[in-house]
């Protein structure tokens, strides 16, 4: 289901005055998983299974792990569930570009293969709640949190219909405590979570969408049609597009979640008014840019994390300089990718990693 | 209280928006129903001219809906009847005060012609700003749907300046034929590239294609339409809302219809070569064309840059020489007197502007009577 849709409004008052009116936080998480189920069906039905095999393989993983004592057992679990998540991940949004990559490489070096025919449709939310699961497995794993036995209440956590399209990307340990507490209902969290309902679809619909055929015509003219100040104004538009797009997203997600009960975090935070690059990434899609700081970056370079932190809390740090690099430069690569099945997007990765060094670079001599 | 004092003002804002649409929708849409009015301002009229019945001038898929035309035609009977067709934008159908005359080109071409020879059907197509590429598009829908032998074609510089399909003619994009035609072109491709994939009941949630909500959001949009009559006419208060904007902005910059409409480079050379492939593709299928710049009123300055003007008209007989067509440019053949005045693009309190493109029914007879002769001349009606 796609929010900007009179089916979604009319689905989330459903929800909502159902959600109030069950007696027990039993029931409320049953209408949560099942309205999520809902929610991802009416976009294609045959794609539940692929969700729901990402959210038991893991709900398995994380209990086993839980038992487990002996670490070579437990990092094996670990393993199986990326194994699991980045398969799925892997089939659905990567093979066709990596097999179109190899064909390439080859045809280089004289080898002619014919290309796969392959139809593969990416499956809605799979970069999202592949992500989720992972993280769960990972903080069971460094036992920031306890595995849930409670397989509905974690299968909602996952399939949680308002962060299922496009994030936040939410941990298990801001969500699950909600979701298990039997939540009051207060008018000021409704209203609360209207307003960015509709701020939200604000915009979607008015902003976005009004911007877009703009953007779309100017990026179908030719290059060198254009002038300096079209092809900045174009790059202008473009920015706030897919600014107004996605934060859209993230407040109409905020707001039904809240209408609910439940909070989730902040996701955008004024990105075009940061100071820095680093600064920008923690202000635009702030639950992706911290995923990938506790789950990619930190282990890459080798930084662990004390138990029940984040990187926040304690870090250890006898890392050298050279591999934290090097850890941020296949970071960014991944993050690229991650937005996109293409070499524009590693590019686009390794662009942002460039303006980070710089930035680095600069402000060591500022401050020297 | 307590409960209800946190969505208390949400609730008011929103049951005043609900009134403020009902009341733009009641100011705006219930005064000025017809798009094509609407386009054209208050003093012209859209006239598309039918024969006691039977149409002949249509105007895209949505307004004088295109396959009526066609229908119409399809009911002669008779093996060796043709189909003429004259393609453009709202000279074709504007009339500026039809109250001194009500008569169209479309009309007088297609009396001449039935007189003459009862098998040759003069047929127009013409939509507000028709652009080549629209042009290119309905030209093959009109050959996969009717025996076209010639195509009378007329074009403005200042449909150089718009690109792309409109909803209204994206039914055309549905014949598989056409989709098959247009793929052997540079055009063509684009056209399909932007527009192959969307029917008019995606534009609104394109997202929604090939969805199971899409017939859940279906239902739910007309239900609400059946009972709240600013949400069936939401299409409308979009495109108000956008003519709104439209004039702010002018008013804004200063920009009435006089102000200079430079040349849009990209576009230009977007529709020009939607023109050649047009022109070489009736070339293949043997069928006739005449091309005409369009009259444009000469008692006032151009809106124009006149080099960009005249290169324009060169372009477009360079252009017909390339395919051994016919070229005429009809700037001024009609005189000051017959034209008339429009909306103020930069004002809603009524005030006018001159109107450089529609102009009165006698000027129709001018450019009706001339296109006749030109087309006899021709050997068209043989």
């Amino acid at each position: 289901m796609i929010f900007n849709s009179l089916t979604f409004l009319v689905f989330l008052t459903l929800i909502v005055i159902f959600y109030w009116l069950l007696p027990s936080q039993k029931l409320r998480i049953f209408l949560i998983f099942f309205s999520s189920l809902t929610f991802y069906g009416f976009w294609r039905v045959e794609f539940i299974p692929v969700m729901l095999f990402s959210v038991v393989l893991d709900y398995f993983i994380c209990l086993r792990l839980e038992k487990a004592s002996l670490e070579p057992a437990r990092k094996k679990l670990v393993f199986l569930s990326l194994i699991g998540n980045l398969g799925l991940l892997f089939y659905f949004k990567y093979l066709i570009f990596f097999s179109n990559t190899a064909i390439g490489f080859a045809s280089l070096i004289g080898i002619d293969l014919d290309p796969i025919a392959l139809k593969i449709i990416l499956p809605l939310g799979i970069s999202f709640y592949t992500f989720q699961t992972i993280s769960y497995t990972i903080d069971v794993y460094r036992r920031v949190i306890q595995a849930e036995r409670n397989f509905l209440l974690y299968a909602s956590y996952v399939t949680f219909f308002p962060q299922l399209v496009a994030g936040p990307i939410l941990r298990g340990r801001e969500v699950m405590h909600q979701l298990r507490d039997k939540l009051v209902f207060h008018t000021s969290d409704l209203a609360w979570g209207l307003r960015r309902v509709f701020f939200g679809l604000f915009l979607k619909v008015i902003l976005a969408d009004n911007i877009a055929p703009l953007v779309d015509s100017g990026f179908a003219i030719s290059i060198s049609q254009m002038s300096a100040i079209d092809v900045w104004t174009l790059s202008f538009l473009f920015g706030f597009q897919i600014y107004f797009d996605f934060s859209a997203y993230s407040h109409i997600a905020i707001g039904s979640a809240r209408m609910l009960g439940i909070r989730f975090p902040e996701n955008f935070n004024f990105p075009y008014a940061s100071s820095s690059p680093r600064d920008f990434w923690k202000r635009w899609h702030i639950s992706l840019s911290s995923w990938i700081r506790d789950y990619l970056y930190l282990p890459l370079a080798g930084i662990s994390l004390k138990q029940g932190g984040n990187s926040e809390g304690g870090l250890v740090s006898a890392i050298t300089q050279t591999t934290k690099d090097k850890a941020l430069i296949a970071t960014w690569a991944i993050m690229g990718l991650w937005h996109g099945a293409n070499w524009t997007f590693v590019i686009w990765g390794l662009y942002h990693a460039i303006w980070i060094f710089a930035y680095r670079i600069f402000q060591k001599k500022e401050i020297n | 209280m307590h409960i209800i004092k946190p969505i208390l003002p949400f609730t008011l804002a929103f049951l005043a928006a609900i009134l403020l649409l009902n009341f733009f929708y009641g100011r705006s849409v219930l005064s000025a129903p017809k798009a094509e009015e609407l386009a054209l301002g208050q003093d012209n009229t859209a006239y598309f001219a039918q024969d006691n019945g039977y149409n002949f001038h249509c105007g895209d898929f949505l307004y004088f809906p295109i396959p009526d035309c066609v229908q119409d035609f399809n009911t002669i009977e008779s093996l060796e009847k043709q189909a003429y067709l004259l393609m453009g934008n709202s000279q074709l159908h504007g009339i500026n005060q039809p109250e001194l005359g009500l008569s169209s080109t479309s009309e007088i071409l297609y009396s001449y012609f039935k007189e003459r020879d009862s098998n040759k059907n003069f047929l127009t197509f013409s939509m507000p700003n028709m652009n080549m590429q629209e042009q290119f598009l309905l030209f093959e829908y009109a050959q996969m749907t009717l025996p076209l032998k010639k195509l009378l074609l007329a074009v403005s510089f200042d449909n150089t300046r718009e690109t792309g399909i409109r909803e209204g003619l994206l039914d055309a994009l549905e014949e598989p034929e056409i989709k098959s035609n247009l793929k052997a072109s540079e055009s063509g491709q684009k056209i399909l590239d932007l527009y192959g994939d969307t029917s008019i009941e995606d534009l609104d949630l394109p997202a929604l294609k090939d969805t199971p909500q899409k017939s859940v959001e279906f239902w739910l949009n007309s239900r609400l339409s059946t009972f709240w009559n600013a949400w069936e006419a939401r299409g409308s208060l979009r495109a108000i809302s956008l003519i709104k904007l439209y004039q702010f902005r002018n008013y804004i910059f200063g920009i009435d219809s006089s102000s200079t409409r430079k040349k849009i480079p990209a576009r230009y050379d977007a529709n020009l070569l939607a023109l050649k492939e047009l022109l070489a593709r009736a070339k293949a299928l043997e069928i006739d064309v005449v091309l005409y710049s369009a009259p444009i009123r000469g008692d006032a300055k151009l809106p124009y840059d006149l080099k960009e003007y005249q290169d324009f008209k060169i372009d477009l007989q360079a252009l017909t020489v390339e395919h051994d067509f016919t070229f005429v440019d009809l700037q001024q053949l009609v005189p000051a007197q017959y034209w008339g005045v429009v909306d103020s693009l930069n004002s809603t309190s009524g005030s006018t502007e001159i109107d450089f493109m529609h102009f009165q029914g006698f000027g129709h007879q001018i450019l009706g009577d001339y296109l006749t002769e030109l087309l006899t001349a021709e050997g068209w009606d043989r």
